[in-house]
């Protein structure tokens, strides 16, 4: 399974970013068949975009085929991506690294994101 | 139109003034001033002039519907759409309407013609007459709509091109929309206060009326407060200061009520006719 968490920077160690859209990188963990992740780093591109910054990261996330995503808050349009293509989003609170993230997610301790809708 | 002048009255901080300056000058130029709110999100020249209503004209943004049977989900729409309101993924597309900016060029580039145009309304255009025959025009963008510049376009296209003088309330600030308000006009008067924020966001709006190539002019409201910051500006820009309005409390009361300040201050009346003037003077001559 393929874990994308924002960041700040580009490994396990960096701050992970409480942005989405805005954040500079996605750190993409792959725990798929081992106990130790796979990392791999996705540059944003669409982070100094003018508009649009969230759709465009959100729809480049799942293209490098992530299934859950950890993040501090995710937009409405970049959530309506991710809720459409069946990929729930964590929440984390507070300053905390890429791998904390990664592990309180293991625990379960991040809350899922949801939007009621009216 | 060579007989034809439009003045812009804008301001980079908001609450300095404009709509106190616009709608006052509106009423102390001959009959038949054109008068267009350009600020959409909050319009309120009308609580001063009080029009008639005599029209009203729905106006929409077209955004695009993709037609899922058709789509081959090239991808070709997400790639041209520089707001990336329209987003392919795998085989699905996504369109958000709150992001889209009616360009049409997801439509243009689809080979397939995957994509049809519908008219999303997202506000009006209101038309009315007011005292001293004015020609009244407003937009109103329609609440939790993001995107005022379509409303204003739309606004600057329903106002006759032919009004001998045609005045814009611009919103405050110095983004899109103010942009779009200040754009085609032959002259903008930026209202400002001799405060650190007024000097602030007079130094953003001239650099916003600099780069349009369109001239402009000062007036100080609350010019007895605050401080020179202003006048110094002005004087190392060379930029001039066409009027100065103190702080009245008359003023103040007056327009909380809704009355223009030359209801309050008859006198004022005069010093808007010259300050025409030589802005007409300066638009004509250069």
């Amino acid at each position: 399974m393929k874990i994308a968490i924002s960041s700040t920077g580009e490994g396990l160690t960096a701050k992970a970013d409480p942005r989405f859209g805005r954040a500079p990188y996605f750190v993409l963990l792959d725990d798929a068949d081992s106990d130790v992740p796979g990392v791999t780093v996705l540059k944003n591109e669409a982070a100094e975009a003018a508009t649009g910054a969230g759709t465009e990261a959100a729809r480049r996330v799942v293209e490098e085929g992530a299934h859950v995503v950890i993040s501090g808050s995710v937009g409405p349009n970049a959530f309506q991506v991710f809720e459409r293509m069946g990929i729930p989003v964590y929440l984390i609170q507070g300053d905390m690294t890429v791998r904390e993230a990664y592990e309180r997610y293991q625990k379960g301790e991040l809350t899922r994101m949801i939007i009621k809708r009216l | 139109m060579e007989n034809t002048v439009t003045i812009t009255i804008a301001s980079g901080k908001g609450g300095t003034g404009k709509t106190l300056v616009a709608t006052s000058l509106a009423l102390s130029l001959p009959e038949g001033v054109q008068f267009l709110d350009c600020d959409v999100e909050a319009p309120n020249s009308h609580i001063f002039l009080n029009p008639q209503w005599e029209m009203e004209v729905p106006t929409g943004l077209v955004v695009p519907r993709v037609d899922e049977s058709v789509c081959t989900a090239c991808g070709e729409c997400n790639r041209v759409c520089e707001f990336k309101a329209i987003v392919v993924i795998v085989d699905k597309v996504l369109v958000f309407d709150e992001l889209c900016h009616g360009c049409g060029a997801c439509t243009y580039i689809c080979p397939v013609d995957a994509i049809t145009e519908i008219e999303k309304p997202i506000g009006v255009i209101r038309k009315g007459s007011a005292r001293n025959g004015i020609h009244f025009l407003q937009g109103l963008l329609n609440i939790g709509e993001p995107m005022a510049t379509p409303i204003i376009r739309r606004l600057k296209k329903e106002a006759s091109p032919v009004a001998k003088i045609t005045l814009r309330d611009a919103p405050p600030g110095t983004s899109c929309p103010v942009i779009e308000s200040v754009e085609g006009s032959d002259y903008t008067i930026l209202v400002t206060e001799p405060t650190p924020f007024g000097l602030n966001d007079l130094k953003l709006s001239v650099g916003v009326c600099r780069e349009l190539n369109v001239p402009l002019g000062v007036i100080i409201n609350r010019a007895d407060v605050g401080d020179a910051g202003i006048h110094a500006y002005c004087r190392e820009e060379g930029l001039p200061i066409l009027m100065e309005i103190p702080l009245i409390r008359e003023v103040a009361e007056g327009y909380a009520n809704g009355v223009p300040l030359i209801d309050v201050l008859p006198q004022y009346r005069d010093r808007f006719q010259e300050l025409f003037d030589k802005i007409l003077k300066e638009v004509r001559h250069g």
